[in-house]
């Protein structure tokens, strides 16, 4: 299918984008914002963890990993529209972005587990 | 690529979507195009489409950490938190709108059900994240 096909269809769902950061093809292009902005709060957050030792985090911390690696399993199976377009560009970025947010949370989880044994 | 031309020109008639519909013969297109493309899921947790289908766990999984994070931060005064707060309110808000505009191969299956989830977690977290900000800036007034 051409990309011309692709916009109808885009038109036809009625998602086709045509506001200020459009990337021509009907979609938002933020050039990665969204997930880097979101990444902030987390790193911040890991950050603190880290430095007060807070072992109240070990529960939320490994929920988080279980649940940022089931998503990104999941964004593997997306399948988008177009097989080459900047949808399945997107969709690889978060997979990408959840698979490193979920093991960081991991090996922060690990570190506060054993961390009286680095102390060592 | 051939196939994946093929397998656009065996459409349904109302539709222009591969297999959009959950008859038998629609699934079986849809789980030949898949396995073609490697991304036929047949393990625990699959649904008939050939997808795998955790429910809400991973969301509720991302809350409890995202709520306990905030309280945390609400009730500990550290300098640059509100920033943070802020860049996540903004990044999830972008996430929503980009995950709006993408288009699934189906227009009725499981992906764009996923998509939609998505979106709606990306709302949900930017609204918990400025029901933290209000909250840290009325303690602060």
């Amino acid at each position: 299918m051409s990309d011309e096909a692709y916009s109808n269809k885009k038109i036809e769902q009625g998602k086709y984008y045509t506001g200020i950061f459009s990337d021509g093809n009907g979609n938002p292009d933020f050039k990665g914002l969204g997930p880097i902005l979101k990444g902030i709060l987390y790193l911040f957050v890991f950050c603190i963890i880290v430095s007060s030792k807070n072992k109240y985090f070990i529960f939320p911390l490994l929920a988080f990993f279980i649940a940022k690696t089931l998503i990104a399993f999941r964004f593997r199976y997306v399948q988008t529209l177009n097989p080459k377009g900047n949808d399945l560009f997107f969709i690889q970025m978060n997979t990408l972005e959840n698979n490193v947010e979920g093991f960081l949370a991991l090996f922060i989880t690990l570190y506060l587990l054993l961390n009286r044994f680095f102390d060592r | 690529m051939l196939y994946y031309m093929n397998s656009f020109n065996q459409t349904s008639n109302n539709s222009n979507y591969l297999a959009d519909g959950n008859t038998k013969e629609d699934l079986k297109k849809l789980k030949a195009h898949k396995i073609a493309n490697g991304t036929f899921y047949s393990g625990p947790f699959s649904t008939p489409r050939g997808n795998p289908d955790f429910g809400y766990v991973p969301f509720l999984g991302e809350y409890i950490f995202l709520i306990f994070s905030l309280y945390f931060l609400a009730s500990n005064n550290y300098r640059f938190a509100t920033y943070a707060i802020l860049c996540y309110i903004v990044g999830s808000i972008l996430n929503g709108i980009r995950f709006y505009y993408v288009n699934t191969l189906t227009i009725s299956g499981d992906d764009i059900k996923f998509i939609k989830d998505i979106v709606n977690h990306n709302i949900i977290g930017a609204t918990i994240a400025s029901l933290t900000l209000l909250y840290i800036y009325l303690k602060n007034k």
